[in-house]
């Protein structure tokens, strides 16, 4: 069944892994919950499409990364159907509307021509988003990133969106030689939007913009002196901002002490180590933990939830869905030769490896805890989308030169 | 003697039913999960296999000094998006193509292209064997396969 030539994506285990969980969520409340089951079908019409679509226009697409990014949709709305039924219900139309994003982007992107040389653009879109939030954004959560849309009833988050801006701007800056001026440009880009997002104080986009900055500069101007004292003048950057800002005192702090302020500022680390251990390695069973004593259980923290009720395992295959995502990338970055191409794969891989690095850094006190989104996973429109563009990036890169598009060009 | 339930204020049959269900229902979860990533990790096994050809074959260009390793298909011309790139200006955009066909490898030139196997025009697909010279755009190479590299290179 789902029989693509020789190969599989595997939807109908998906299909399976979805139904599962739908029909045992069904079954949790003493009424039966027929909305969950609805869910289910749902879920299996979204496979069938992706189904329709991959063998209607995308024959030669990466396989691994769609089954990935697939896997983690599922354990996502799975899990958020259990915490909280409205926003399963919202997430399962973010992903729908994610999954024909990723599709569009996918076909559109390998056939836009001279996008490779305008930094410009992009970087004076990104700039004015970030503006704009600067300006007219609202606080939530101790950093003013958001943009309340009251009248529809969702808030935006404008940072997440011009995570795009960047991969594109940084990659087209530095893909190939260009005058001088461009590179400054370029890294005075990168800079203002660090500035504004420490200043909004959204430190862990902060961080990740600039880490993502440094892999596409190295990938694209392969010169170790430059990165090395780049990232040299990050961390003296950040040891300063630690006595310059009491925030980011009060983050260190919390991950190097955390049980010294239990109540306060410790509270989220230590509710959530406590919440991930305590389903053992299989779980405690979906409905049957306690994963709302931590806070942001459905965003920021969802890792938790989904260790508490489906197993410390599940969380290791989640990272590992990531790793491949990663590796996939990689090779795709790897085996492009129009230099602009591969930098935007590497970037957006990258970008997601790196922002899932960071906030399970933070969960598992490997680093201070930070206000990013795990991609895919956490709830947020803003975030599933990009998320989804950004897969779109890598998978139009990893079926640019395929030879079905070469027999189309002809000589 | 009243039993002690872990979760004591659940209280109704159904709910018992229920932590029963999710209690094997987690085990289902996680074992669909794994397979499904190991299918993941095969598909990444299936595609790098695919790119290695079952015959290894060569082309040795003369003119660039250059030896390139034929994957499963190769697609040889002046565009960048090419795989063997060629850059000379009498060389088309894409020139040609060299595949492997079950062990067996074939050469096809695009449409409007002059190509040339041991001296005669070919126009559509034609199979290779070892030591066939293709000659296109003012360029020529050999086709080696690889068995016989090896002898010559222990030679």
């Amino acid at each position: 069944m789902f029989n693509t030539s020789k190969h599989r994506l595997h939807f109908s285990e998906i299909a399976i892994f979805y139904i599962v969980g739908y029909a045992l969520l069904a079954f949790r409340n003493s009424q039966f919950d027929a909305r969950a089951l609805l869910f289910s079908l749902a879920a299996v019409l979204l496979l069938f499409t992706q189904y329709i679509i991959i063998n209607a226009f995308f024959a030669e697409v990466n396989r691994p990364i769609v089954i990935a990014v697939n896997m983690l949709c599922a354990v996502s709305l799975i899990i958020l159907y259990r915490l909280e039924p409205d926003l399963g219900i919202k997430q399962m139309i973010w992903v729908a509307l994610g999954f024909s994003l990723m599709f569009v982007t996918a076909k559109v992107l390998a056939k836009l021509k001279n996008i490779d040389n305008r930094y410009f653009l992009y970087m004076g879109t990104g700039l004015t988003l970030l503006l704009i939030t600067f300006v007219f954004g609202s606080v939530v959560g101790g950093a003013q990133n958001w943009i309340k849309l009251d009248s529809l009833g969702i808030s935006l988050q404008p940072s997440e969106f011009v995570k795009i801006f960047l991969v594109l701007a940084v990659s087209s800056v530095f893909c190939k030689k260009r005058k001088f001026y461009v590179y400054v440009l370029g890294v005075i880009f990168t800079m203002i939007s660090i500035l504004l997002l420490v200043l909004a104080n959204d430190l862990g986009a902060a961080l990740l913009y600039f880490i993502v900055f440094l892999f596409i500069f190295y990938a694209g101007k392969n010169s170790a002196w430059l990165t090395l004292s780049a990232f040299g003048a990050f961390v003296l950057a950040a040891y300063i901002s630690y006595f310059l800002f009491s925030h980011v005192q009060v983050r260190v702090d919390a991950w190097l002490h955390p049980w010294s302020d239990p109540n306060d500022r410790g509270y989220q680390i230590i509710q959530g180590l406590i919440s991930m251990v305590s389903g053992g390695a299989f779980g405690s069973g979906l409905g049957i933990g306690s994963p709302r004593y931590v806070p942001a259980y459905e965003t920021d923290y969802i890792f938790t939830a989904i260790n508490e009720e489906m197993g410390i395992i599940m969380g290791l295959l989640i990272i590992g869905f990531y790793v491949i995502i990663a590796y996939e990338g990689i090779k795709i970055a790897l085996k492009q030769n129009d230099s602009f191409y591969a930098l935007i794969a590497f970037g957006s891989t990258a970008l997601l490896s790196v922002q899932t690095f960071i906030i399970l850094g933070g969960i598992l006190r490997i680093m201070p805890l930070t206000g990013i989104t795990l991609p895919f996973v956490s709830y947020g429109g803003s975030s599933i989308i990009i998320s989804f563009v950004l897969a779109g990036i890598i998978l139009s890169v990893g079926s640019k030169n395929s030879a079905e598009e070469l027999k189309e060009e002809d000589a | 003697m009243a039993k002690k339930c872990k979760m004591y204020y659940y209280n109704s049959m159904e709910t018992h039913i229920y932590i029963l269900l999710a209690m094997i229902g987690r085990y289902i979860l996680i074992l669909v999960c794994f397979l499904i990533f190991v299918a993941a990790l095969l598909e990444i096994r299936k595609a790098a296999q695919s790119k290695k050809p079952l015959n290894p074959a060569s082309l040795k260009w003369n003119r660039g000094k250059a030896i390139f390793d034929l994957r499963h298909e190769s697609i040889i011309g002046r565009s960048k998006k090419c795989n063997i790139v060629i850059n000379s200006p009498f060389v088309k955009r894409y020139h040609l193509r060299i595949l492997e066909d079950c062990g067996e490898w074939v050469i096809i030139p695009y449409k409007d292209t002059k190509v040339y196997l041991n001296k005669q025009f070919i126009d559509d697909r034609t199979l290779l064997t070892d030591k066939d010279v293709i000659s296109f755009g003012k360029e020529s190479m050999v086709f080696m396969l690889s068995t016989e590299m090896e002898e010559a290179q222990n030679v």
